[in-house]
Order: C-alpha cells, then structure tokens, then sequence
C-alpha cells in the first residue's frame, strides 16, 4: 500500500463546525479584483479618504497626552464608560433610547454576531434570516450549525406572510425559532429597507411565538433621503437586541461597535466576551470617545452622505442607461449597496470570471444565501467609487451581462425578447 | 544570485499564483539567494531591466503566466527564466492544440471536439451538440481550451446538461473543448530535466467529490493523494513513459507535469501538459518530489539549477 499523502495532518482533530469553512473559486476569482486596473464594485468598504487626517492626529494626540497610560491598557469587558455615552447619543440621533447600563462595546458589531451565534445557537437550532443577508452574519451563525430559515423581501422588506408561515410551521412541530436576525435599514446586500409598519408587524410575530429580534442597524445614519423608520429596538426593549457601530460614520479601522439587549442576555454576552479576548480596544476607544465628544461628527456624517448619495446616483443612473429593460434592481434610500437581478438563466457566479477579465467585478448574490439562492442576482457597491468610476463600472458591467445573454440565447437558453424583457421597477 | 519571482498578475489564479509564489520565494531566501518577489503588473519590464537580475522564477499561473506570453518577452529582455521556453508554453496552455499533437504522434488521448464562442453566436452550433454527444458518448468532459486549475470545467452526463457546460467553459476562454470522459485512475508525472529527464514518482489523485475541481484541489482535505500511485508496476512505467514522450514531444525544459488518467485496459490516456505546475502547500509536483527524497528546498535548488543550465 503506498504512503497517504495527508495535507493537513491535522484534520481528523478539527471540530465539525470547521466543515462550513471553505475556500472557494469566488473568493480567488474576487482575489483579483485588488488589482488598480478594475473597478470593483464588490466590496463593501466605507470611503475614508473623506476623512481630514489632521482631525485624527489632533483626537490621537489629545489621548496620548492626556492619559496615556490608561490608553495602552486592558479596559472593562463591558468596554470604557464614557463612550457608552457617545454611542447612546448615536442611537438617540436615530430616536432609539437607551442608558449606558444596557449596552456592552465589542471589537466590530461582528463579534456582537459571533457572541450572539455563540451564546444562543446549539447544533440544529432554528433560525431565521432575510434572503439574501449579510454574508458575515451567515457565516457566524453557520459555524454554530443551526437550521436557517430565509425569509424573502419585497421592496418594503422581510415579507410577513413568509415569517409567519415558518413560524407557524415550527411551532406545528413542537420547535420555535431562537431569534430572527434583521437588517432593517438599507440591508446588506439588497439596499432594501423594512417600512414601518412591517417593523410592528414583524415584532408582533415575534411576540407571538416568543422568539428574540436581533436588530443589525450599521447603516441607520446613512440616509440620503425620506425619514427615518422607528428601530425595532425602540418598539420593543424587552425583545431585541440591538447591534451598532461605528464602521460607517466614523472609522471601520477602529473596530468599534456596540450591542444594547435586555439585561439577562447582556450577561451572558458579557461572558462571552471575556473568554474571546477579554476587552475592545482601549486605544480606539478612547480615540473615538474623543472624536465623538469634541469633533463635529454629525458634520462629518453630512459630508459622508453627500459623496454616497451622488454615487448612488450615478450607479442608478447608470443602470437605467446601460441595462433598463435587462435588469432589474432595487432603488436604496441610504447604505451602501444596491442589488441587480438578471434573468433567470444568467449565473452571476459563473459570469464573474468574464466580468473580471472585463476588469470589473461585483459579488454574485448566491453568496448572500445559507444554503442556495441568488444564483442570478449581484451585488454591487457604490460608495467607494467615485462617480464617473461607478459609471464606467456600470458601463462594463453591462456589455458583459449582455454578451452573456447573447450567449445563452445562443446555446438554446430561454431568453426574453429585447423589447419584452422585465419591466425595470420603477417605484 | 538575484532572483526575481513573477506572481500574482491579473490570471484568474492570481491567488494559486501567490501561494506558489511566495512558497517558492521563501525556499530562495531559505538557499541564500536575493529574492525579489515581482506581482506581475504595468511596471514589470521596466523594472525587470532595472533590476539586473541573474535569473526569474516564474511562479505565475494562467493566462499571461502559463501561454508563451511572459516567457517571449523574458526573451527579448535576454533574462534567463525557469520552465519551458515559449512554444511548449504556448502549445501546453492550449489543450486543443496540444491534443492534436498528441494523437499525431501517437499518445493515447481521450477522442474530442473543440467549437468556438463563435460557432455558437454565428453559425448555430448548438444544434451540432447532439452529434457530438452521439459520436463521442457520455459522460463528456467540458473544458476552457486555454485555462488552469480546472477553473470552467464541468462533466456532462447526458445531452441535456451540455449546452450549460458549455456555457460554463466559455466564461473561461472563447473555445471550449468536449472530451470523452474516461473512467480510471487519475494520476500526476511530473518530469524534471533537460537533456536527461528524470520522473518523479507518480501521484495519484482520489477526490472526495469525485471529481477533482477547483475547491478539490485547493482545500486540504477534499482529496486523497498516493504517492507512488497505487498501480501495477507496468502500469506505472506506461504512465511514466507516456509523460516522458509528452514532455519530449512538446520540447519542454526543466519541468513540466503531465496529467494522466489510466483507463480500464490500463491505457494512459494523456489529458494534458503544464509548463507552471503549481507549488502550493496542496500541490502535485511538491508532493511527487518529497516522495523522490526532495524537500521543497531541494525541489527549488534543482529547478534553478535546470534553468540556469539551460542557458550555459
């Protein structure tokens, strides 16, 4: 018998969760798109270039000088006091109460996801997402190997008669769901968020068949127009917990981010915290403590919206001249993202490699669901490309699309008419 | 020496192309060479005739990398590099062309037809499919003509699941290739040398999803390898055999890897040749090379050493 050649020596001993965890072609296909030469409308990132370095140098330095010592320090797990007051102005901005006892600060609201995942999700458990949703939560969850149930949106959002069918159809069996995870404002991916009177339709549900709302709002505060809906936290204390951070109105570099829940459950995450590394940042707490307290953020903010809203602008701009009547899309208020989706015999994950040889690039939308989905949806983002760069992206990106139906059409695929296409949602 | 290492670039495994890259970068400094790790980009000639290197080591997978491309223009420059020159290149990135070769010369290789992006947009090809199921038979395997790592490659078990195999492959490269798929065991000969050639011991690849694919190739754990592969010791010097003429009739130098399957009546069937074989922590040649009593250091040592041969 010739020797085995084992690659890694140690994968009989890994935990069975490390079985959700792959590499993958998209992830080496996207590898590519950090190459200058293509415009990525992939990623997610913030445009902190906006930022006037001076300010952040005059924050840094005024921490330094003032306590130094305190800064280079391990801080409470539940993070530095007087930033909870910061971050509770924060939410006030967006009319949600809250009081520094309620909330513990966490490296990112990612790891508010992963201690959330961590305290509640046993093997097999029932959960309950938006589809398609935020690819990192998934991915939290999914390492705790429950159950994911996806709840299609419409353009106002998680769409109730879904959410009340799965509900119902687990409590038939005797199970309920552990918490219905929501990204209620211009949701990652789809830019779509959930009107109002969804959010008391969606608590009331919850109420119904007592399961917890996890409330992820990171891009709350990144409103271009119309007026703000009430959080679900701000409707219902007692039910949600809620997960902020400073990612996107100030820096994600800083790694700040907050949860507010109701008290029994902020123990245990306080816990959890503590066994996965004790506190947050000292350092960058304290920066932002400063920065929030004595720099005009809410201008800052003001400033943040005018560049993301002329970019969200050109994107839709783009996508009517170059793929109305191919394509449909969602049309976001606010955030980051918007989501195209083509017909339904495109495969975006497929048409990525031609897109990047085209040099640019979006995320394929299966990516965005747990188990499938999205196979002929994208997402692209527009805020950290400047206007005629999004334009140009677009551009490109609809010769490709337009290659690929051709194709299609070519091997026999069911394809429409030009002019018989899907009607572009023009609401 | 000064070495340059060309890595990364714009192929579509540019990520495979930097684990190899920086492996193979490490092993140089580890052997007490200058390395200059070199992401291929807009700037690489002029910084290749800044830099008066001795020698590039092109760990570059993919289009550019891997087709005669990059190898031309280190000609040009009179810069001596690694691997085989720029026909072998050209004609190993090109499945097509290099089977064509194979069967003029008499290497066993499955039967196929290659049909172009066009034939489909301009001439209806699509209505051609069903004979070429009927004349070949399923399952087929539908390959990019000119990419790597499996990257498009699909295996169609009846007419119905042709047409989005096809597809699948044209993302990856204009012309897409149909081959008979044979049913056998999958094996790697990777060859070092110049004049004399030596063969690494086989391996033998066993994926758990029965089909070796990109994420089979690249995750630990997805697939099984042997090494020597587990055959009959005729079967094996058939197979070795095979690669060496491959090798030999594509005018490789210093390295290639040829990939084998061995069919039913213990026929290596040749699939195809690679000019850049990749040198990652899951590769093939790495793995044959160990079991030839060669670490990673000593793999590296020996191909630089071939390539600088080359040029006495």
């Amino acid at each position: 018998m010739s020797p085995r050649f084992t690659l890694d020596p140690f994968s009989e001993q890994y935990a069975h969760r490390t079985s959700s965890m792959l590499s993958s072609e998209i992830r080496d296909l996207l590898a590519v798109t950090a190459r200058p030469d293509i415009i990525s409308l992939a990623g997610g990132l913030p445009y902190t270039q906006a930022f006037d370095p001076e300010i952040i140098m005059r924050t840094v330095r005024r921490v330094l000088a003032e306590d130094h010592a305190a800064a280079l320090q391990y801080g409470p797990s539940d993070g530095y006091a007087p930033l909870k007051h910061s971050l509770i102005e924060v939410m006030r901005e967006e009319g949600t109460p809250c009081f520094p006892e309620d909330i513990i600060i966490t490296h990112g609201a990612q790891q508010g996801l992963e201690l959330i995942a961590k305290i509640f999700i046993n093997p097999g458990d029932h959960i309950i997402t938006e589809a398609p949703s935020y690819v990192g939560a998934l991915n939290s969850f999914l390492s705790y190997q429950p159950n994911i149930h996806t709840i299609p949106m419409d353009e106002d959002g998680m769409v109730l008669e879904h959410l009340a069918e799965v509900l119902e159809g687990l409590a038939a069996r005797g199970e309920r769901a552990k918490f219905i995870y929501s990204i209620p404002n211009f949701q990652n991916p789809a830019g779509i968020t959930l009107r109002a009177e969804r959010r008391f339709g969606l608590l009331e549900l919850a109420h119904d068949h007592d399961c917890l709302v996890v409330e992820d709002n990171p891009y709350g505060m990144l409103r271009f127009e119309g007026a703000p809906s009430p959080t679900l936290r701000s409707l219902d204390e007692g039910r949600v917990i809620y997960l902020g951070t400073l990612s996107k109105i100030f820096s994600a570099g800083m790694r700040i981010g907050w949860i507010a829940a109701p008290h029994p459950i902020l123990e245990k995450l306080l816990l959890a915290k503590q066994s996965a590394d004790l506190c947050t940042s000292s350092f960058t707490q304290m920066v932002a403590h400063r920065y929030f307290t004595e720099e005009d953020w809410r201008g800052q903010v003001q400033q943040l919206l005018e560049f993301y809203r002329g970019r969200r602008d050109a994107m839709l701009g783009a996508l009517e001249e170059h793929l109305s009547g191919i394509a449909t899309w969602t049309l976001p208020r606010g955030g980051l993202f918007v989501w195209a989706t083509l017909p339904e015999f495109v495969k975006t994950s497929e048409m990525l490699a031609v897109a990047v040889d085209a040099k640019v690039a979006y995320v394929p939308g299966s990516g965005f669901f747990p188990y499938e989905g999205g196979e002929n949806c994208m997402r692209l983002n527009f805020s950290y490309s400047d206007v005629e760069t999004v334009h140009e992206g677009i551009k490109r990106l609809a010769k490709v699309i337009k290659r690929e139906i051709s194709l299609a059409r070519a091997l026999g695929f069911k394809a429409p008419q030009p002019d018989e296409g899907p009607a572009h949602d023009d609401h | 020496m000064r070495i340059g290492v060309l890595m990364g670039g714009r192929s579509l495994e540019r990520d495979v192309s930097l684990r190899s890259g920086r492996r193979v970068s490490r092993a140089l400094s580890e052997l007490g060479h200058e390395v200059m790790d070199l992401d291929v980009d807009e700037n690489l000639v002029p910084t290749l005739k800044e830099e008066r290197l001795d020698l590039v080591y092109i760990a570059l997978h993919g289009k550019f990398g891997e087709d005669g491309t990059v190898q031309e223009l280190l000609e040009i420059l009179d810069i001596p590099y690694t691997g085989p020159g720029v026909f072998s290149s050209a004609i190993g990135f090109n499945k097509a062309l290099s089977k064509e070769i194979f069967q003029r010369e008499g290497i066993p290789t499955p039967p196929f037809f290659v049909l172009s992006e066009a034939t489909f947009q301009e001439m209806g090809a699509v209505y051609a499919l069903a004979a070429v199921g009927e004349k070949l038979g399923f399952p087929l395997v539908v390959k990019p003509v000119a990419q790597g790592s499996a990257l498009g490659v699909k295996v169609a078990a009846s007419q119905d699941e042709l047409p989005e195999a096809v597809r699948t492959a044209l993302h990856y490269d204009d012309r897409v290739l149909l081959e008979k798929y044979v049913k056998g065991t999958e094996v790697a000969a990777s060859i070092l040398g110049n004049e004399e050639l030596e063969a690494l011991p086989l391996v033998e690849t066993v994926p758990r999803s029965g089909f070796f694919d990109f994420d089979s190739r690249y995750t630990p754990g997805l697939t099984e390898y042997y090494c020597p592969a587990r055959l009959d010791d005729d079967v094996s010097r058939r197979a070795t055999e095979a690669a060496l003429r491959t090798h030999r009739v594509l005018g490789c130098l210093n390295v290639s890897r040829v990939d084998i399957i061995i069919d039913d009546a213990g026929i290596p069937q040749v699939l195809e040749l690679n000019i850049s074989p990749g040198m990652t922590e899951t590769s093939l040649l790495p793995m044959a090379a160990e079991t030839a009593g060669l670490d990673f250091n000593e793999l590296v040592h020996s191909l630089i050493k071939l390539a600088m041969d080359k040029y006495a």
